[in-house]
């Protein structure tokens, strides 16, 4: 009860102290490139094609086991351990390799694994780049919508900050995917818009009352004590709503690692990133950048006026 | 003046006499209310997991959960992908529409086979366009060739005597776009043979088709039409004396022949494919395994629950009896969801729908606490219990209108835009956001009007406390010494 006594005090100053949280932010992309240059992205296989292997996961071998045997192909493979039809466990192998080698370690795995044995299935890539690229337009379009939607009820300014607002966003899922080396698969594109559509949602609302603060302005506030005000009168806002979202996410998160279900911490996890990332750029990155902008349009303004007279 | 004075009085102590009469009236009449809401929607509530047959008809009702179920996406439920290169003919005229009538009879096919989940769509631009076939719940590739056949042009010949004509292309008189739809009819019902247990072929014409169709054969009689189909014949029916003159006139034509169910269906597909009226050429087909098996679905609605659960409990521990509502709505809102996913055809459920569905939830969730933080504000502001919540659900329109309609805006582009579970993913959350705002801006509205006829005046059981530490450099909201006596609005009570 004391946090949300304080929460309703907050009379915190976003905008002045706006450049300090560009660091954190800023640490975690440089560490998402380092990681990136050196180790890429997990890319799933729904990207890469490949081979994946059935056993049954309550058999002769264990996991350590199956990767040792594994760790001998030198070929880029993920052991997930998945429910089968039957109840039982299963351990899926899945790994990517050209086509001499797919048939080689298949075989060997069948030798390998004897009783143990269920399925092999080869899998092409069902999400190819040209689905990426189309995907990307998509969003370009989309985005390009939301601007023009913010252009007629707010500020052009106000579009800016919320669209950067936006790419801080999926940078720092990619970022976060590349460093923790998360496997990207096709849910992955689910989970960034995802949270385009929660960013937007939470920079809006503040945007909302920035509008409101401007247009009811008879005491004459600064620019920076109405974004102020803003932020921190949906303060509780914020962070209930994300609490609420995330409540569902962290449960899933929870359950799936109890049941060892690798494909939905793989769904849930960018969800989270992106939550998270989401509210921190709608609390602390869009005051000074929305300052910044709206500073240098009145400014602009102001010289063609000076200019113009 | 005195008297007009009094009169005044009087007529005012009256007014608030009948309306406390009224509110004592209402309290009871709105507990019931409630009551009976509450019965309603759990009823709703029981029918989305229910199952039962209807008596004495034989009409299954199954619940939303089981037809949810029954239509999750190629990601979740596995099958088959494919990708087709479309390579347009020769004489091409319009591509995009012929492969928007190529795209619409694969559906056909795909849905009269019982592939009703199966999702058919463009991708790529002009010229370069490339036909995506999902399938849903198919466990081999080969069955998708079954199920659309293998494409194929087909192409009518000008009538001949020869029983057994050979491939001329100058004498092609009509191809695949002249033909409208095939249908396999037994030859009992449509012809005067009343005893026969074969069955015939029905080929619709398209308008220009029945003309073009109709000049060649009738003065034809006697002689054989052949059916070409990627250059070989695949038949050479004998066109009928009796009735050559107004053959085709009537928009179909019948095939007869001494055809078995399954050899008249395997022609009318063989001719349904060829009306494609663009090449196909198979450029990926692979069997797509199920993301996600059985465990992980009973794990997902583990946590939606638990997730709902403490949702609720979060609700009412900040906003205690408004949370109530909140939770009331909620879960009203859950049911017509639900109920919606399980309805339009179009709507598959897939993972990204599923992340749909949980930031639906949450945009739900965040109206409610737009709208009773907005009534916080408004009673600090001055006014009064009753006139706070009405202004807080004014005020909040237009933020929680921005905010929707901006997402739903977004998602409608993706969906028009793309192709795939990403469709999924966009239809869902526009529908979900659409939903919320209903439920938040009519349902919880009419609720909490309710709501004001047994609790008209005490802010303190929805959590609202005047501010003490407001030293924020803020003017506009003062602390009123006195709550000052105004009409109560009561929302159209008079």
């Amino acid at each position: 009860m004391k946090l949300i006594e304080k929460i309703k005090k907050s009379n915190f100053n976003f905008v002045r102290n706006g450049r300090w949280f560009f660091i954190a932010p800023a640490a975690i992309l440089l560490l998402g490139i380092i990681m990136l240059a050196v180790l890429g992205f997990n890319l799933g296989l729904e990207f890469t094609g490949g081979t994946i292997v059935s056993v049954n996961a309550d058999g002769v071998h264990s996991k350590v086991e199956i990767q040792e045997k594994m760790d001998t192909y030198n070929v880029k493979y993920t052991i997930t351990e998945e429910q089968n039809t039957n109840g039982g466990n299963n351990y899926s192998i899945k790994f990517n390799a050209d086509a001499n080698q797919t048939t080689t370690i298949t075989t060997e795995l069948k030798d390998y694994f004897a009783s143990d044995w269920q399925s092999s299935e080869t899998i092409q890539a069902s999400t190819t780049n040209e689905t990426i690229v189309s995907v990307f337009w998509s969003i370009l379009a989309a985005l390009a919508g939301l601007i023009v939607y913010m252009l007629i009820r707010f500020k052009f300014t106000a579009g800016m900050a919320t669209v950067l607002a936006l790419a801080h966003d999926v940078l720092m899922i990619c970022a976060l995917m590349a460093i923790f080396q998360i496997e990207i698969n096709a849910s992955f594109i689910a989970a960034i818009l995802t949270v385009m559509a929660y960013s937007i949602n939470n920079s809006l609302v503040v945007f909302d009352r920035v509008r409101n603060y401007e247009k009811n302005n008879t005491e004459n506030y600064t620019l920076e004590q109405i974004i102020n005000r803003s932020i921190n009168r949906t303060l509780g806002r914020s962070i209930l709503t994300v609490a609420t979202t995330l409540v569902t996410l962290l449960v899933l998160t929870v359950i799936s690692l109890v049941m060892s279900l690798s494909s939905l911490i793989e769904f849930a996890l960018p969800i989270i990133f992106g939550l998270i990332a989401g509210t921190y750029s709608s609390l602390f990155l869009i005051a000074p950048l929305y300052k910044q902008f709206e500073t240098a349009r009145l400014y602009a303004k102001q010289r063609k006026k000076t200019i113009s007279d | 003046m005195c008297l007009m004075k009094n009169l005044a009085i009087k007529y005012f102590v009256d007014m608030q006499n009948m309306w406390y009469n009224q509110t004592y009236m209402n309290k009871t009449r709105a507990i019931i209310k409630y009551c009976v809401i509450c019965v309603i929607v759990a009823i709703a509530v029981a029918l989305c997991f229910v199952e039962f047959t209807f008596p004495f008809t034989n009409t299954k009702y199954v619940g939303c959960y089981q037809a949810i179920k029954n239509k999750m996406g190629i990601d979740l439920n596995g099958g088959v992908l494919a990708v087709y290169t479309v390579e347009p003919a020769e004489n091409s005229v319009n591509l995009d529409t012929e492969v928007d009538a190529t795209i619409n009879r694969i559906k056909s096919t795909l849905s009269s086979k019982g592939y009703l989940e199966a999702t058919v769509t463009k991708q790529g631009t002009n010229p370069n366009y490339k036909i995506r076939i999902e399938v849903p719940g198919m466990s081999e590739t080969e069955e998708i060739m079954d199920a659309i056949g293998t494409p194929a042009n087909i192409e009518f010949l000008e009538p001949s005597s020869d029983q057994n004509p050979s491939y001329d292309a100058d004498k092609i008189f009509l191809k695949g776009d002249g033909l409208e739809g095939v249908e396999v009819v037994s030859e009992a019902a449509v012809t005067e043979k009343k005893d026969s247990t074969n069955y015939a072929i029905k080929l619709h014409f398209t308008d220009k088709g029945k003309r073009i169709f109709n000049d060649k054969v009738k003065d034809a009689a006697g002689k054989s039409l052949a059916i070409f189909s990627n250059k070989s014949l695949i038949s050479a029916p004998q066109i009928n004396s009796e009735n050559a003159a107004t053959l085709g006139l009537d928009g179909y034509v019948l095939i007869t022949g001494s055809y078995t169910k399954e050899g008249a269906e395997s022609f009318a597909l063989q001719i349904e494919s060829g009306m494609y009226t663009v090449g196909l050429e198979v450029s990926q087909m692979s069997y797509i395994p199920a993301t996600l098996g059985e465990g992980a679905i009973m794990a997902g609605l583990i946590a939606l629950a638990i997730g709902l659960l403490l949702i609720f409990v979060l609700m009412i521990v900040v906003y205690r009896d408004f949370g109530l509502i909140a939770n009331l709505s909620l879960i009203i809102y859950t049911v017509i969801f639900v109920f919606c996913l399980a309805i339009i055809d179009s709507i598959q459920l897939t993972l990204p729908g599923i992340a749909g569905i949980i930031l639906s939830i949450g945009m739900a969730v965040d109206a409610y606490i737009l709208i009773f933080e907005q009534i916080k504000e408004e009673y600090r502001a001055g006014k009064r219990f009753a006139a706070a919540t009405h202004a807080g659900f004014n005020k909040s329109i237009v933020t929680i209108l921005d905010a929707n309609v901006t997402t739903i805006i977004v998602s409608l582009i993706l969906y028009c835009l793309s192709s795939g579970s990403i469709r999924g993913f966009a239809i869902t959350l526009a529908l979900g956001v659409g939903i919320s705002m209903f439920v938040g801006l009519v349902i919880t509205r009419a609720l909490a009007k309710l709501y004001l006829y047994i609790n008209p005046d005490n802010a303190k059981r929805a959590n609202i406390k005047f501010n003490n530490h407001d030293n924020h450099e803020e003017v506009v909201e003062t602390k009123p010494t006195v709550p000052q006596k105004r009409k109560l609005n009561m929302g159209g009570a008079k």
